[in-house]
Formats: C-alpha cells, sequence, structure tokens
C-alpha cells in the first residue's frame, strides 16, 4: 500500500474539520499549528464528529485514547498518518 | 474548603440531528445507549446525557484532572442525579426546556447559582458590547458570559462589577479575580448557538459572600 502524502493528509483532515467548524474564515488560513478547539471554534461534540469523519475518510479506528492526541491540525495529521501505516 | 462547579448548555435547535450516525455509539456508555434507544425522545436524551458529562467533565477539570473529555468514560444516572466518573460519584442537576437543556455539576462543599440567557437577550443591542470589558477582543458570547458573571459577583460579593475580572487559566479553566486577586469562587461558562450559560460556586464560609442559598 502506497504510503499516503503529507498534503492528501493535511487536505483530508481539512476538509473534514472545515465540516464542523464554525469559523470557516479561521479554516482558510488553518495551518498544522491551528488548534481545534480554540483556533477553528470546533465544539467538543463536534470534535467527535471529525474523529468519525476521519474513520471513514482514512478507513482507519481511531481509540478513545487517541482522541487525546488531536488538539491540533499538526496532531490529526501526524495520528492519521500513523494509523495509515 | 473548596467547590468546584461544571456547566454545559445544549441548543436543541442548533444542535440538530446532522451529526454522525455513530456519534451516539461512540459517546454513550452501554448503559446509556441502552436508555437513548428506549427513550420516546432519543435526540432529547442523546443531548441531556451529552451534557450531563461534559458539565461533569469540567468538574473533574476543575479538580485537577487534565485529561481530555472522553464522553465514554462518564456515565450519566437519571434516575439518581449522578454521573459516575473513575469510581466517583459526580452530583449534577439537569435543567430541560423546550429548546435546551443545560446541567450543573458539583462537587464540594458551598452553594451555587446558573443562570442562561439567550446571548442576544443580554444586551439591547449589539452596540452595547462597546462598553463591555474584553469587547473586541473576544466573541460575544463570551463577553456576555462574563457580563453576566461580574453582574451576579458583584450583587453576591457587594462591589461593583467593575472590581471583577475573568481570566482562563492555562487549561481554560475560568477564574474569577477581584480587585486583582484570584478568588476562590468556582466559575464554569458555557454556549451554544443561541444560549450562554454560567454557573457561579460559592464555597461555604466564603467571608464575603452574602451566601445566597438556591
Amino acid at each position: 500500500v502506497p504510503e499516503i502524502a503529507d498534503q492528501d493528509v493535511f487536505d483530508g483532515v481539512m476538509t473534514v474539520i472545515k465540516k464542523h467548524s464554525s469559523d470557516q474564515a479561521a479554516c482558510q488560513s488553518a495551518g498544522l499549528d491551528s488548534h481545534l478547539l480554540d483556533d477553528l471554534h470546533v465544539n467538543s461534540a463536534r470534535i467527535v464528529d471529525v474523529v468519525l469523519d476521519f474513520e471513514d475518510a482514512f478507513n482507519i479506528s481511531i481509540k478513545d485514547s487517541d482522541i487525546d492526541r488531536i488538539r491540533t491540525v499538526g496532531d490529526a495529521v501526524a495520528l492519521v498518518k500513523e494509523l495509515k501505516k | 474548603v473548596a467547590v468546584f462547579i461544571g456547566n454545559d448548555i445544549v441548543d436543541l435547535r442548533g444542535e440538530s440531528e446532522t451529526c454522525h450516525p455513530r456519534f451516539a455509539r461512540r459517546v454513550l456508555t452501554d448503559y446509556e445507549y441502552q436508555e437513548y434507544r428506549l427513550s420516546h425522545d432519543p435526540h432529547r436524551y442523546l443531548w441531556t446525557a451529552w451534557a450531563a458529562k461534559e458539565a461533569a467533565y469540567k468538574v473533574v477539570r476543575q479538580s485537577g484532572d487534565r485529561r481530555v473529555f472522553r464522553p465514554a468514560a462518564f456515565e450519566y444516572r437519571r434516575c439518581t442525579g449522578f454521573v459516575q466518573y473513575g469510581g466517583r460519584s459526580i452530583t449534577t442537576e439537569v435543567r430541560a426546556a423546550p429548546d435546551y437543556v443545560v446541567a450543573i455539576a458539583n462537587l464540594g462543599s458551598g452553594q451555587y447559582t446558573e443562570v442562561t440567557r439567550v446571548i442576544e437577550g443580554v444586551l439591547r443591542n449589539k452596540s452595547d458590547r462597546s462598553i463591555l470589558p474584553c469587547s473586541g477582543i473576544l466573541p460575544l458570547e463570551s463577553v456576555v458570559a462574563r457580563h453576566l458573571i461580574a453582574t451576579i459577583l458583584a450583587s453576591e460579593l457587594r462591589c461593583s462589577s467593575a472590581d471583577i475580572v475573568v481570566l482562563k487559566d492555562q487549561w481554560g479553566v475560568p477564574e474569577a479575580y477581584v480587585k486583582g486577586k484570584r478568588s476562590c469562587v468556582a466559575l464554569s461558562i458555557s454556549h451554544h448557538e443561541r444560549y450562554v450559560s454560567i454557573a457561579i460556586g460559592l464555597p461555604d464560609n466564603y467571608p464575603e459572600s452574602k451566601q445566597r442559598r438556591r
């Protein structure tokens, strides 16, 4: 299975986050350091939707304990890449 | 003597039923999921349980446990009014209105007061925002929450609302500063769509307080 490119993961992650963010303007300028709750205004309930959509979009399974690790866009990209290996 | 307080509000109209099909299964415990499936109003049950769990989580976080919220680690027991978490029972009161549900959880020794308002209704018009502290820096809902806290605390502590500043610590937990000094009053803020809810916990024997009792 070819390794998924960083840019593809980032784009896929941002597509999901945009769907659940209440601040579309912030999503337009989001980077790896953007914090999901504080910067992109994804509330705690929508974080769960983000995780479930990651599972569907990337065909992975994310444990509850791994959700702790998703604080920034970069954290999400790293987790998806790790679980896709 | 410490008191810990957590609240959470869900605007049921704003929280449409568009969440992921596996959302309920993911955030509810087995016990809760059974209740959800048997409920005559699963949508309301889901968000009631969610609010109770998140309110309890805020109490746990305020008391020093800094872990990230894992909804399925908290179990709401509607029949007892407790949320169970890691062997602890956290008293959690739920108030249901036609359009929203709000939960208030507390631990420790003290009294609390809770206020829920329509965000836009707190200010006569949006231009009022400019006269409030922190305006222009924080989103409207945060300004409104701070305005409510300052107004209520000023009444409790018999001081001016201008003496009260609400800041968040490094973990995002709100704290009240009265005349520049950090207060031992516990605070919790929640907002969702049209509504804002604030909860204030006053420890027993808090000297400056009139000890309003609910």
